[in-house]
């Protein structure tokens, strides 16, 4: 389609990152050295970087009520502002599962404990994005490029992250998954990176005996007569194809002593079959170093639901397939994996009058890994009487402080300055070298 | 030339197969620009090129056929009308009649398939299109809860009939609808304990824009003044479900809203808050540029200038905001200049492939499988913003759209017992042409009105070698046509 420009998109950095998308490893440094923005590392690749773990990011998507997913039990400012949808304090039968004596998790989320205890997850807790919106996509926009209040950026801190390493398996045709139909902001900018909104069924449709001629026949079409940023989802996707076939993750068999839901009853969920599929394609250890995945319904207006009701079902979900998933994965199979959770922002502190929470500030995140440093819940505790703006929780740790350390000591990356320009992290010792 | 007429849906109730009223190829042609010329123009203003609306730009020239697209209202579209009328009477239906039939998911279900249909068949084609655009702008989930049949009212009573109105009444009318009011939670937005949801998404998403110079005090504010704005209940009778005001849930007190007072005011009059709030955004600066950007971006591109929008901004204020004038402006600009290409998302796509091979829908449910695939089925983005219209949205999840035309030309849409579903009769697309070269030409001709690149033509014509193809391998070129980088863009 010679005749058009189809690079339409304004951005210089984007198109930069795109032209980059199908130059070889090997062509990539010369290359960034001319063309690249100046956040874009000179990569080196003398080390080995086969240990590094692989991410899983898991985005709550919605703003999800982070006084419900830990609750602060001891405060009783929380009481006061939450009258019809708090949850009772530990020990109460059908309160808060205790976690420090100050915090615990909804009995929805009482099976994460276990992992708790066992040292492996962390609570990130009045955790967030300084920047001040209010609005949904703001706010998601802000946290997936790594940077607040910057309209310019269009990569995400994932995709920079996998940009500035080397591959982990220098012949892994797919280096980063977003289980979406969109690939996600904060994995835009990784090469090798697509959208795969279910692992089981990404297959060319269409008889089966001329299946690969069609194939190879897209893949030189489109090599001959694309440009980027099609060009490259094109070859990333005749890729996927074949390494997800050999995945076969609808054949995927856990490991490990608990079940993805749901155990019984209704099919499963979006987010448990999207974490089971992960699990199948850490398994088969293909070289992914990253996968995005999103879990939504949690833009908690009204009849929020903390106990019994929408929230406690999602929260339900969420926590019964991260127990499975860590059982299977990272228990039973003994990979180095490091999940992330976390939200755009969390909700005010005070209820509205339709037995909800409007949109907030400060929130939790989980961590999740064997060399996470668990079993406690990280914050700098503002309280719930000296609210932002009078409204709602503090954020007295900045979300990247922990990215950050995440990127750096298991991700063992040091770009820092690359994955989160303008920005310098305190690492606050969640996560183990 | 050969006549591609746009086969009507077959189907129990509504037997139409050839629209009966085929323009005339007029012996004076008004329109002399080029094949190139005359498929940007379609695609520009429809779901895609059809040989039926190329008679009607060469019938018509430019400057007619963009009219006579900009008033769909004079354009009788009688065959599918009737097909509506027949297959989908939750359409018309009250309020109170939509809450009173047996399946809310049926009624939905008629809904998305309805707009398919009226995207794939209607002759209203720019109108077709502007839906398209303020559907995703004032963006309700149909799924969430009793919205599953009341936006078959929003649909109807706000989109549709305000579609090329002025902006003040399509905000107005979104502002007063039920499903709206339902799917942001104004519904218990009532005194005392405010609901904000409402408030903030009517001037980060429908007026101002995020970066519109509103506070969060702004959006409480707001919110105060639009507490009471709800619907009525399942008792009222003949107004279930439509709007209510709820003076005894209305904050009376003052509130100033961008800099505004708006004043207290007691019992029914109380209403008039959220009026004067819909007055004060519908006009706002910062309003006209981010509704002239939102139709720049859907009809010119992805990346305009901010001169184009600065100009259609300039059209809003001048006209009132006359969405029709601003439409024609920016497709006049798109026509004219050196415009570069947009991306077809995925449900514009799949439309597109069934206009220009000719498809014959019989049972259109069939095509929401593949859209839920693709991540775009009609009225199934949950979050309040709609379907993202940026290319990289779009570009990552190709497969889906490859598989778009494999499985229509694989007959995976067609149930062969009941023979329903959807089909695609290629011999007059085909013709006499037997050679390869043959075959790929009528393909060209019939989907880029001959305007495929030689490398393009050169890859179909080898998939179709040897010479005298058999017709499973030319109903894979086909679909392979509709997966060819150039079928993705308009």
């Amino acid at each position: 389609m010679s005749e058009h420009t189809q690079d339409g998109h304004a951005c210089r950095e984007y198109n930069q990152l795109s032209r980059r998308q199908f130059i070889s490893w090997s062509g990539v440094a010369a290359a960034g050295a001319l063309t690249a923005p100046a956040w874009m590392p000179r990569v080196s690749f003398a080390r080995d970087f086969s240990n590094r773990d692989v991410i899983v990011s898991v985005y709550l998507r919605g703003g999800a009520d982070g006084l419900t997913l830990c609750v602060p039990y001891n405060d009783p400012a929380y009481y006061t502002a939450r009258p019809t949808i708090n949850i009772a304090p530990a020990p109460v039968v059908g309160g808060a599962v205790n976690l420090d004596g100050t915090f615990g998790l909804p009995p929805a989320m009482a099976s994460l404990l276990p992992m708790y205890a066992n040292g492996h997850m962390c609570v990130v807790h009045a955790t967030g994005s300084m920047d001040p919106t209010r609005s949904h996509f703001d706010a998601q926009r802000f946290m997936e490029v790594g940077k607040p209040a910057d309209p310019t950026i269009f990569t995400g801190w994932l995709g920079r992250h996998i940009a500035s390493v080397a591959p982990a398996d220098p012949t892994a045709p797919v280096r980063a998954i977003g289980i979406a139909y969109q690939l996600q902001q904060q994995l835009v900018g990784a090469d090798r990176s697509v959208p795969v909104p279910d692992m089981t069924s990404y297959i060319l449709r269409g008889s089966s005996t001329t299946r690969a001629a069609r194939q190879s026949w897209l893949d030189s079409t489109y090599d001959l007569t694309s440009v980027n940023p099609v060009r490259a989802a094109a070859d990333n996707t005749i890729a996927t194809i074949t390494k997800l076939a050999q995945v076969n993750a609808g054949a995927y068999t856990p490991l490990g002593t608990y079940p993805y839901p749901p155990i019984s009853g209704t099919g499963a969920s979006s987010f448990s079959k999207a974490m089971k599929q992960t699990a199948a394609l850490i398994a088969a250890d293909v070289g992914v170093e990253a996968v995005a995945i999103d879990k939504g319904g949690w833009d908690t207006h009204s009849a929020q639901g903390s106990t019994t009701g929408t929230m406690a079902s999602n929260m339900m979900d969420l926590a019964e397939t991260l127990r499975a998933f860590y059982e299977d994965v990272i228990v039973a199979r003994n990979k180095n994996v490091t999940i992330v959770i976390m939200s755009e922002f969390g909700r005010r502190v005070a209820e509205n009058g339709s037995r909800g929470t409007d949109h907030g500030h400060g929130n939790v995140m989980f961590l999740v890994g064997k060399k996470i440093v668990g079993g406690q819940v990280k914050t700098i505790w503002p309280g719930l009487s000296n609210l932002y703006q009078n409204l709602d929780l503090q954020v007295t740790i900045d979300f990247r402080d922990i990215l950050a350390e995440i990127v750096s000591k298991r991700l063992e990356n040091q770009a820092l300055a690359t994955v989160f320009p303008g920005f310098t992290p305190t690492f606050r010792n969640i996560a183990m070298v | 030339m050969s006549q591609l007429a746009t086969q009507f849906a077959l189907s129990p109730k509504a037997a139409f197969s050839i629209p009966p009223d085929q323009p005339a190829v007029t012996p004076t042609p008004k329109f002399f620009g080029t094949r190139a010329q005359a498929r940007k123009i379609i695609d520009r203003l429809t779901f895609g090129f059809t040989s039926y609306e190329l008679s009607l730009l060469m019938q018509h020239g430019i400057d007619g056929y963009l009219r006579y697209h900009l008033y769909p209202e004079q354009i009788a579209d009688t065959q599918l009308d009737a097909f509506l009328v027949a297959n989908y009477p939750t359409l018309t239906m009250t309020p109170q009649n939509l809450s009173l039939q047996t399946s809310s998911s049926d009624v939905s279900n008629q809904l998305i398939r309805a707009r398919l249909m009226r995207a794939i068949f209607s002759r209203r084609q720019l109108f077709e299109r502007v839906v398209e655009m303020w559907t995703d702008h004032f963006n309700i989930w149909i799924r969430d809860e009793i919205v599953n049949f009341l936006k078959t009212a929003d649909d109807r009573t706000v989109i549709r009939a305000n579609a090329l109105g002025t902006f003040s009444n399509l905000l107005s009318a979104s502002a007063h609808s039920p499903a709206m009011l339902i799917y942001l939670n104004n519904d218990t937005n009532k005194v005392g304990r405010p609901n904000e949801n409402y408030a903030r998404e009517l001037m980060e998403l429908h007026t101002l824009g995020v970066d519109g110079g509103y506070t969060q005090a702004d959006v409480q504010q707001v919110a105060k003044c639009f507490t009471g704005w709800t619907y009525f209940g399942s008792s009222s009778g003949a107004t279930a479900y439509t709007f209510q005001f709820k003076s005894t849930d209305h904050d009376a007190t003052q509130k100033t809203v961008l800099g505004n007072i708006i004043p207290a005011r007691a019992g029914a009059s109380g209403q008039q808050d959220g009026e004067d709030v819909l007055n004060i955004l519908a006009n706002h600066p910062s309003t006209r540029q981010y509704i002239a950007r939102k139709i720049v971006r859907h009809f010119w591109g992805h990346s305009p200038s901010q001169a184009l929008v600065d100009s259609t901004a300039n059209i809003h204020a001048s006209t009132g905001g006359n969405l029709r004038a601003m439409v024609e402006y920016v497709l006049r600009q798109t026509i004219a200049g050196p415009t570069p290409p947009k991306f077809k998302r995925p449900m514009h796509l799949l439309v597109s492939l069934l206009r220009a091979t000719n498809a014959r829908v019989t049972a259109p449910n069939n095509v929401q499988t593949p859209l839920t695939e693709a991540g775009h089925l009609p009225f199934d983005w949950s979050p309040p913003d709609g379907y993202p219209d940026t290319l990289e949205a779009w570009t990552g999840l190709l497969l889906a759209r490859w598989n778009f035309g494999a499985r229509l030309m694989n007959n995976d849409w067609f149930n062969s017992t009941t023979q329903l579903g959807i089909t695609v009769d290629t011999a007059p697309l085909i013709g006499t042409a037997v050679t390869a070269p043959a075959v790929t030409q009528k393909i060209n001709d019939a989907m880029f009105n001959g305007t495929l690149g030689s490398t393009e033509r050169t890859q179909l014509e080898n998939y179709l070698l040897p010479n005298n193809p058999s017709s499973t391998k030319v109903r894979e070129a086909i679909g392979l046509a509709g997966g060819l980088p150039s079928f993705q863009w308009y």
